[in-house]
């Protein structure tokens, strides 16, 4: 019985800390009224030296258009297998994402950025539509997009 | 015997002649005399050159009845730029094309959400997609 105790309590302390070192994360981008087709985003982050870490999100299934997220594709070489299991559908105009994922704790007050880079056909690209830096003081407000995306906002 | 060597004889010289013809095509031909004169005096060359000989390959591709589609002419004009155009680049798989030529596999684009488990990059708990809504 005494083992039995003991390995609970070990496995306990083992999963637990792993529990902690993420958090629900929701990213919501409101998408502004641009006229067009839609949009194509990535959205990734970069650490405090500017590298790229990772990607979150891709809204838009055909790779042949990932060029036109210019800093991504700088980044990943518009490697798809950075965004495999990630992917969905683009966003039409006036239209809304909402993105719910347990991000890593490690990510907030570290000196990570979220950036989205926004695309739509036959008009221009805009690498870097929002860069915002991820803090738990950012949660919950609002920050505006340079082009398509009217804001985004994530939530912890 | 005398009458089959005849004709034997007699064949194989007609034969021969056909083939020295046949080697030089249009050796037999000849110019009108005031054409050759002219030609004489220019000091040109008085062979006759069939088109079959002019060594062009007449046998390319298209030939005379060239594809419109096949010339170097840019035919979108347009004058705009197409790139990001459903119409562009179209030679590849996607997954809505009804091509029949694209086997299974050769789309080169991600795979959606739910359909594979997330990249292991560190950021998000690994396995577990992101839960998406979009109106």
């Amino acid at each position: 019985m005494k083992s039995l105790i003991a390995a609970l309590a070990l496995s306990t302390a083992l999963i637990a800390p792993g529990i902690a070192m993420a958090r629900p994360v929701a990213l919501t981008v409101n998408m502004a009224q641009y006229g067009g087709q839609g949009a194509y985003l990535a959205i990734y982050v970069t650490d405090a030296a500017g590298a790229y870490a990772g990607s979150l999100w891709m809204a838009g299934g055909k790779s042949k258009y990932y060029k036109h997220l210019s800093e991504w594709a700088q980044f990943t070489g518009g490697d798809v297998g950075q965004v495999n299991g990630i992917t969905g559908a683009s966003v039409g105009a006036g239209r809304s994402l909402e993105l719910t994922m347990d991000l890593a704790d490690a990510l907030f007050d570290a000196g990570y950025t979220l950036h989205i880079d926004a695309a739509v056909e036959d008009m221009r690209d805009s690498p870097n539509e929002v860069a915002v830096p991820l803090t738990a003081s950012g949660s919950g407000k609002a920050v505006s997009g340079r082009r398509y995306i009217g804001d985004f906002t994530y939530g912890l | 015997m005398k009458i089959t060597f005849a004709v034997l004889l007699m064949t194989t010289a007609l034969g021969a002649g056909s083939a020295a013809l046949a080697a030089y095509p249009g050796n037999a031909l000849t110019y009108d005399a005031a054409v050759a004169n002219a030609l004489a005096a220019s000091g040109d060359d008085l062979a006759v050159t069939l088109i079959d000989a002019d060594g062009d390959d007449d046998s390319r591709k298209g030939g005379w009845f060239r594809s419109l589609s096949g010339d170097d002419d840019d035919d979108d004009e347009e004058g705009d730029d197409d790139e990001g155009d459903d119409d562009e680049e179209d030679d590849d798989c996607e997954e809505d094309d009804d091509d029949d030529d694209c086997a299974a596999g050769m789309s080169n684009n991600a795979a959606k959400a739910g359909t594979v488990a997330p990249p292991k990059n560190g950021l998000f708990t690994d396995g577990i997609a992101p839960a998406v809504k979009s109106n």
